[in-house]
């Protein structure tokens, strides 16, 4: 059943040999459960759409003229589009390393950028409140 | 590969493939209203070039989403799918950020 044969994982060989890149990732270990591979790209769509919304978020701190003091405002919406620019780079590079060690049996990288993510919020947060205050 | 790939009709097993496809659909949905929105931001930047960016927001959104439809159902490349998805998104950023230091 095909069903039960997904669930115990990979059995049968792959007919073609595997083209995929970059060989970085796919040129080592083997095929892992496709539940490792579909979780991993979910992930990474969800740091996708992390990006999306600071990127939002730092053009319509510029966009729409918030009374926030300008220089403020600014310095908070180019932060928040830097982290957003770093988010998707990050977003590829954990990918490819968490498929690179679900393909080899290892453990999971530590999570790409996530302090820096959280910090950068944080601080892009306090930079809006100054800029209201002042 | 394609015998080990759970299709829509198994039911369990987490629905994975599903899961994941609604996922790169909520993503594309996302872009696809960032590129619409970089119309209307851009336009006083740009003028009529913030249409292209759009309209080539627009149909990278809806290859997205295609690509994802069928990888759904049969085993293919992800690879490529994400690295286009990360570049889309990297670009909307530079983009992003020419905006503001632009102003």
């Amino acid at each position: 059943m095909r069903c039960r044969r997904y669930l115990r994982g990979h059995t049968g060989a792959v007919a073609d040999p595997d083209s995929r890149r970059p060989r970085w990732v796919f040129g080592v270990g083997s095929e892992p459960d496709p539940r490792f591979t579909l979780a991993n790209e979910r992930t990474f769509l969800a740091w996708i759409r992390t990006s999306l919304a600071l990127l939002a978020g730092g053009v319509a701190l510029e966009a729409i003229e918030l009374p926030i003091a300008g220089p403020w405002r600014t310095a908070a919406s180019i932060l928040l589009i830097v982290i957003g620019i770093a988010a998707p780079v990050w977003a590829w590079v954990g990918w490819a390393r968490s498929e690179r060690a679900a393909r080899t049996s290892t453990p999971l990288p530590a999570p790409t950028g996530s302090a820096l993510l959280a910090a950068g919020v944080v601080l892009a947060g306090l930079v809006v409140l100054v800029g209201t205050l002042v | 590969m394609s015998e080990t790939w759970p299709t829509r009709h198994e039911g369990d097993a987490g629905l994975q493939p599903q899961r994941t496809e609604l996922a790169w659909r909520r993503t594309s949905l996302a872009l696809l209203g960032a590129a619409v929105a970089a119309v209307k931001v851009l336009e006083p930047v740009l003028g009529p070039g913030a249409v292209l960016v759009g309209v080539v927001g627009i149909v990278l959104a809806a290859v997205l989403a295609w690509s994802s439809y069928r990888r759904a159902r049969r085993p293919v490349a992800g690879a490529r799918l994400v690295t286009t998805c990360a570049a889309v998104t990297l670009l909307l950023g530079v983009a992003s950020l020419a905006f503001v230091v632009g102003r």
